[in-house]
C-alpha cells in the first residue's frame, strides 16, 4: 500500500464536500463549497482551484473526485445526468486538473461507484469480491464490483439501475422506488404539502398505517430488484446507500425476509444484505482509494 | 512483454506460441516462418521444435521442391489429436462428438438414458461407447469436456444437482479421468462454454460479453477479459429464475419466455397442444391468440436483455437458442425496444446480435480443450511423461 495523503471530493447537487485523507482513510481539513443549478463554470472552477491549489501546498499524491452523473471513463468527460448541475454538463475535469497540476494522479468517477469503492475500503463491503452497492436517494443509482473490478461498462453506463423495469409497468424503477418518489406519494396519500425520510420513518416508528402500507410496497419492489441482481450476478453483498441506509433496523429484516423468499434455493442462504457504513465520507474515500490500492 | 517473467515462463509462452502457429496453420511450416509469425529467433524455435519432435507432438518433412536444397517443413503430428466433447444437460439422453485438431467431426452420437438403469450405470454404458468411438478414429485423444447444465464446483469435483438429481455425488471429472486415463478433463456449465465459444469469435480485448440463451430453458453467462464471472457461489446467470411482476402476479421469465412456457401459454390460452415449430408456423402466418403470446414473451425477454444493459453494459448481448425465427424476432424486438426507450434522459446503445454459431456449446468446450491442451504441453508436460503417452489416451 501506498504512503501519503491524498485530496478527495464529492461534488454534488447543493454542495461540493472535501478533505485530505491519509492511506488510513483518516479525514482531517474537512470543508465544502456550494453548488447549484444556477452556477457558472468558471465560478465552480475558481472555488475548485482554490481548495486543490491548498492541498498540493500539502503535498497530496493524488486527487479523488467523484461527481453526480455519468463519467466517460476513457475520455474523462461528464457524459449524462448533470440536470442538477447543466455547468458540468461536457466537462472533463480530468484533463483541466491534468493542466493545472502536471503530474498529480487525478481518478474521477460517478459518486455511486465511487461510494462502492470507499465501501469496500472502509465499509460494509471490506474483503468482498462480488458485491453492488444500490443508493436510494433523488434517483436510484448502483455500482457494481465483479471480480474486484468495478463494472464501468462498455459505454460508463454500467450500475444505471434507475432505468430497469421488472414488471409489465410502464414506469422504469427510478420512477417507482427512489426515496423521492416514495417520499412525493406518502405526501399525497396524507394530504401533506412535504415528506421527507424523518418524517416518514418517524410515522413508521408510531405505525401510521398509511406509510406502512407504502413501506411494504416499496420493500417488495425493492425486494424484487434486489432479487433478479442476486439471480443474475450471485453477488456476495447487497449494501443499500442514501439517506434511508440510516433507518437500518427498519429496513434490514424487511428486505431480507422479502428476499429470501423471492430467490431460488441456491441463493438463501449466502444472501447478505447490508447498509452502507461510510455515509457521506463514501464517495470520496473510493474516489482516493485507488491512489492506496491496486484493483482499480 | 511483462516484465514479471521468468526464463521459464518466456520458455512456455513461447513454446505456446509457436504450438498455436502450428494448430492455425493451414500448410506445412518453416521454422523461420515460425521465428517470423512469433517475434522469436530461429534458434529459439529450433529448440522448442526439437522438444516437440521429441515427444512426437510435431513431425517433420521435406518440402517438396525441384530445386536447390530441400527445407524442412513441420506439422502437428497425423495422430493429434481427437477432442470429445460431451454433453450431460439432458435426463433423457447423453450425447458427443469427437472432433479432430481440423475441426472435422469424426463421430456424433445421442445415447438415450436407460430408465432400467442408474444414471451411473447408463454413464459408463456411454464412456465404453466413447472409448470404442475414439479407438475407431486412430488418433490420440488429447482431452474430453463435459457439459453439465448447472454450476460445476471444481473444489469438490460436483454438479449442482438442481436440474439433474442424478448428478448428486457424482464426481465427474474423477469418473473420467480414471475410465479414460487422461488427465485433461474439464467440466463445464453448458451456457459458460457456450458464451466462451460467442466471446472468441466476437470479442476483441477489453470487450465483454453477455450471452442469453433462451430454449427449453433460460440461462445466461456474463464474460469479460477476465474471463467467466460466475459469482460468489458460482450461480451467477440463472436469468431463467429472474421475477418478473404480471398483472401483480410473480413469475419466473423461464416460465414466460421459454418454449415449454410459451406452449404451455398457448395449450391454456389458445387449447391447441402443438410443438414449437408449429407455433411458429402460426406465428407467421398471423394466428392471433398464438401471435399475441409470443409478441408478449420476446417483449419480456427485451425488457431483461435492455435491463442487463445497463447492470453491467457489456459490448455485445447475444441471443442464442434453437429456434433461429424464435432468436430473430427476439433480437429485432431487443433492438426496437432500445429505439423506444431513446426518450430517457441517458441513451443506452450495446449491440444485441443473434449468436452465429451453429452449436456454441461444443465449439465452447472443444476451445477450452485445446487451450489446456497447449498449456499443459506448454508447461513441460511432454518433457516429463509425453514420450511414453502416459499421460495422454493413445489408441494410435
Amino acid at each position: 500500500m501506498r504512503k501519503g495523503e491524498s485530496l478527495g471530493i464529492d461534488i454534488g447537487g447543493t454542495t461540493a464536500k472535501y478533505a485530505i485523507i491519509n492511506e488510513q482513510g483518516e479525514f482531517r481539513k474537512e470543508g465544502a463549497f456550494p453548488t447549484g443549478k444556477n452556477m457558472k463554470r468558471e465560478e465552480f472552477l475558481r472555488l475548485l482551484f482554490k481548495v486543490v491549489d491548498n492541498a498540493v501546498e500539502e503535498g497530496i499524491i493524488g486527487i479523488g473526485i467523484c461527481s453526480l452523473g455519468i463519467l466517460e471513463q476513457e475520455s474523462g468527460s461528464i457524459i449524462g445526468g448533470t440536470e442538477n448541475l447543466p455547468f458540468l454538463s461536457g466537462m472533463n475535469l480530468k484533463t483541466i486538473l491534468s493542466e493545472r497540476y502536471g503530474k498529480i494522479p487525478i481518478y474521477i468517477n460517478n459518486d455511486v461507484k465511487a461510494a462502492a469503492l470507499g465501501e469496500r475500503w472502509r465499509g460494509a463491503a471490506r474483503g468482498c469480491r462480488n458485491f453492488c452497492c444500490i443508493t436510494f436517494g433523488t434517483g436510484l443509482g448502483g455500482a457494481f464490483v465483479i471480480d474486484s473490478k468495478l463494472v464501468e461498462g462498455v459505454h460508463s453506463r454500467a450500475g444505471e439501475v434507475g432505468y430497469l423495469n421488472f414488471s409489465d409497468k410502464s414506469n422504469y424503477l427510478e420512477k417507482r422506488i427512489s426515496t423521492s418518489h416514495l417520499m412525493k406519494k406518502a405526501a399525497k396519500k396524507l394530504g401533506v404539502d412535504y415528506m421527507d425520510g424523518f418524517m416518514f420513518f418517524e410515522r413508521i416508528r408510531n405505525k401510521d398505517q398509511v406509510c406502512m402500507k407504502l413501506l411494504e410496497k416499496w420493500v417488495e419492489e425493492s425486494a424484487r430488484f434486489i432479487a433478479n441482481i442476486l439471480i443474475m450476478l450471485d453477488l456476495e453483498k447487497v449494501i443499500i446507500g442514501g439517506g434511508i441506509s440510516s433507518e437500518k433496523e427498519i429496513l434490514l429484516p424487511m428486505l431480507n425476509s422479502k428476499v429470501k423468499k423471492m430467490v431460488p434455493e441456491q441463493f438463501r442462504e449466502e444472501i447478505q444484505i447490508d447498509m452502507a457504513q461510510c455515509r457521506n465520507q463514501a464517495g470520496m474515500l473510493g474516489a482516493v482509494s485507488v491512489f492506496y490500492h491496486d484493483e482499480e | 512483454m511483462n516484465d514479471n517473467l521468468t526464463l521459464h515462463d518466456v520458455r512456455e509462452v513461447n513454446r505456446k506460441n509457436i504450438l498455436k502457429s502450428l494448430l492455425n496453420c493451414d500448410r506445412d511450416i518453416r521454422r523461420d516462418e515460425l521465428a517470423m509469425e512469433n517475434g522469436i529467433s530461429v534458434m529459439t524455435v529450433k529448440k522448442i521444435i526439437a522438444e516437440f519432435l521429441s515427444c512426437k507432438i510435431v513431425e517433420e518433412k521435406d518440402l517438396q521442391s525441384t530445386v536447390g536444397r530441400r527445407p524442412k517443413v513441420l506439422k502437428i503430428a497425423d495422430l493429434y489429436g481427437a477432442i470429445a466433447c460431451v454433453s450431460l444437460t439432458s435426463n433423457e439422453y447423453f450425447s458427443y462428438k469427437i472432433i479432430d485438431f481440423h475441426k472435422n467431426i469424426l463421430e456424433e452420437r445421442q445415447l438415450i438414458i436407460q430408465e432400467q438403469f442408474s444414471y451411473k450405470e447408463n454413464l459408463l454404458q456411454m464412456e465404453k461407447n466413447l472409448q470404442k468411438d475414439l479407438e475407431k478414429t486412430g488418433l490420440i485423444c488429447v482431452g474430453i469436456c463435459l457439459s453439465v447444465p448447472s454450476a460445476y464446483y471444481e473444489e469438490e469435483d460436483m454438479v449442482n444437482c438442481d436440474l439433474i438429481p442424478d448428478f448428486f455425488n457424482l464426481h465427474l471429472k474423477k469418473e473420467f479421468q480414471n475410465f479414460f486415463g487422461i488427465k485433461n478433463v474439464s467440466v463445464v456449465h453448458d451456457v459458460f462454454a457456450a458464451a466462451q465459444a460467442e466471446y472468441n469469435n466476437i470479442c476483441h480485448a477489453n470487450e465483454s460479453l453477455f450471452y442469453f440463451y433462451v430454449g427449453y430453458g433460460v440461462g445466461g453467462a456474463y464474460i469479460n477479459e477476465n474471463g467467466w464471472q460466475n459469482g460468489y457461489d458460482l450461480v451467477a446467470g440463472e436469468i431463467g429464475q429472474i421475477l418478473y411482476q404480471i398483472h401483480g402476479e410473480e413469475r419466473t421469465l423461464e416460465s414466460l419466455v421459454s418454449i415449454p412456457g410459451i406452449l404451455e401459454q398457448i395449450k391454456n390460452e389458445c387449447g391447441q397442444s402443438i410443438n414449437f415449430y408449429e407455433a411458429m408456423s402460426q406465428y407467421k402466418r398471423g394466428n392471433t391468440g398464438v401471435k399475441k403470446i409470443i409478441d408478449e414473451a420476446v417483449l419480456k425477454i427485451s425488457r431483461v436483455v435492455y435491463n442487463i444493459s445497463w447492470i453491467i453494459n457489456p459490448t455485445y448481448i447475444i441471443i442464442g437458442g434453437i429456434y433461429s425465427s424464435f432468436i430473430r424476432l427476439v433480437v429485432d424486438s431487443c433492438n426496437l425496444y432500445n429505439q423506444r426507450m431513446k426518450k430517457l434522459p441517458i441513451r443506452n446503445s450495446v449491440q444485441v446480435r443473434p449468436s452465429v454459431l451453429k452449436d456454441g456449446e461444443t465449439e465452447g468446450c472443444y476451445n477450452i480443450i485445446l487451450e489446456q491442451w497447449i498449456d499443459n504441453v506448454a508447461s513441460g508436460i511432454c518433457e516429463q511423461e509425453g514420450q511414453t503417452g502416459k499421460k495422454e489416451y493413445s489408441y494410435g
